[in-house]
């Protein structure tokens, strides 16, 4: 028997317990399956970051990048999401599996791209790269040409 | 010894029971008064009575020792005299200090009310007539040990105080007490939520997690500026698509895309309407919404709160 908190428990907990961080990073990213959009940013929880600089919250990566594989693997042979549930394919990692110590923050940031960003952004050897981990201060506070953003605006700030 | 056991309060000799305005202020209001005389007794067998009731104390004594018999009475039979008013009145004395022991001495203090000092572990009280009552205010942390028979407590669970909470507890006799009410200084439950540790899980492992009313997942999203989040719960990172679109990623998946997702927003601009994203598919793992000033144009709302209910993976 699993005597390890449930992993939602550990978060609500972790939320009680830990001061929330903002990051100092910002993740920016182009999909290639979405050539004409802007780029995107993915922006870190405070209380996910904090509860990942503490240790003993998070489930190993491994566990995420198997469930990311289930849920690809039942997009390609059904060619939609819905209808999806993890009972149909064995069902999501051990919500009870031992969880990892602590991470520094940029270990954190590579746990969430691997987590967060589809794989065909960052498991891809391209030409030029799909994305880039840049400090929060080179991404512009002025939204008006939000939907002008691409990936090259923000590399050569790229921490 | 003299026999009270089927006389009412309003008969017994005026000259042994003076009616001292501030000790019976009370006996004027004819209101319905159904009460255990044990009630009675335990609070004349205080030492700290006003001048000139000393008798009652007596009284109640030798009642004791006669018998275990019921008042049960009604204002009508009582003519103008209030007993509650009476035992408010007795009950006045000042609250004592007891030091927690293994077994504490509450029963044998000078007041109702007591004051325990001390963090040393309760297991037990000491040995009182069934019936007599205890208010206890709590100076320190400490614990008091649940036993089934000899110290009963709410929930069957060991209970760690604080300094300020307070609990009333009711002798049943032979040294066994009752906890009847407990009540944190911070204004906690006892049991339930404490807003640290557990709700009761149902389901088994894998399966429905939690009270399956709670959200799962929220969120509060600054979509202006450099977007950040304000507090969440499961939630690992939002992606910032484009103006007015955001996916928001859980730590913990749902266990199917069918969970339910309510999304609303603030905006200075001229926000008319959120929803769930329309081109990004829902997934066990995300949900993205969309936040429009028409049905051209996006905007970047102020506030974008979102709350995800449904099982867990």
């Amino acid at each position: 028997m699993n005597t390890n908190t449930h992993l939602w428990d550990r978060l609500a907990e972790a939320r009680e317990r830990l001061d929330p961080v903002q990051s100092k990073y910002r993740v920016v990213f182009e999909d290639p399956n979405e050539p004409d959009a802007p780029a995107k940013i993915l922006v870190p929880d405070p209380n996910w970051m904090a509860a990942a600089l503490a240790g003993g919250v998070l489930p190993p990566i491994d566990a995420c990048l198997a469930d990311a594989a289930k849920v690809a693997q039942w997009e390609q042979e059904h060619g939609t999401l819905e209808g999806f549930a993890w009972n149909k394919v064995g069902g999501a990692s051990d919500p009870y599996a031992e969880p990892i110590g602590p991470m520094t923050e940029e270990e954190a940031i590579e746990y969430l791209i691997q987590k967060d960003i589809p794989e065909r952004v960052w498991a891809t050897d391209t030409n030029r790269p799909r994305f880039a981990i840049v400090p929060v201060e080179a991404i512009p506070n002025d939204r008006t040409h939000r939907m002008a953003w691409r990936l090259n605006d923000f590399e050569r700030s790229a921490a | 010894m003299m026999a009270i056991s089927t006389r009412r309060i309003d008969e017994l000799n005026p000259t042994t029971i003076p009616r001292r305005d501030h000790a019976f202020a009370g006996m004027r209001i004819g209101i319905a008064n159904r009460i255990r005389i044990e009630q009675i007794l335990s609070l004349l067998e205080t030492e700290d009575i006003p001048d000139g009731a000393v008798t009652l104390a007596k009284l109640a004594a030798d009642a004791r020792a006669a018998s275990n018999l019921t008042f049960d009475d009604t204002a009508a039979s009582l003519g103008e005299t209030n007993v509650q008013g009476a035992i408010d009145a007795l009950a006045a004395p000042a609250r004592v200090d007891v030091a927690s022991a293994a077994t504490t001495n509450i029963g044998a203090a000078d007041s109702l009310d007591i004051r325990i000092t001390g963090t040393t572990t309760i297991t037990a009280f000491d040995t009182v007539a069934e019936g007599v009552r205890r208010n206890v205010l709590f100076a320190d942390a400490l614990t008091l040990t649940h036993n089934a028979t000899s110290l009963i407590l709410p929930g069957g669970d060991d209970i760690t105080t604080a300094a300020g909470d307070v609990a009333l507890f009711r002798s049943e006799g032979s040294g066994n007490w009752r906890m009847v009410r407990y009540s944190r200084a911070d204004g906690r439950p006892l049991v339930g939520v404490d807003g640290t540790t557990t709700i009761t899980r149902t389901g088994g492992t894998n399966s429905t997690v939690l009270v399956r009313a709670i959200a799962k997942a929220w969120a509060n999203l600054n979509g202006t500026g450099t977007i950040a989040l304000r507090d969440s719960l499961n939630v690992s990172s939002v992606v910032d698509n484009e103006i007015g679109n955001y996916t928001f990623n859980f730590t913990n998946s749902f266990d199917a895309a069918d969970y339910s997702i309510t999304v609303s927003a603030r905006s200075v601009g001229s926000l008319n309407y959120s929803n769930i994203q329309a081109n990004i598919e829902p997934t066990a793992s995300s949900a993205s919404t969309g936040h429009f000033a028409s049905t051209t144009s996006n905007i970047d709302p102020v506030i974008v709160a979102v709350d995800m209910n449904g099982d867990l993976a």
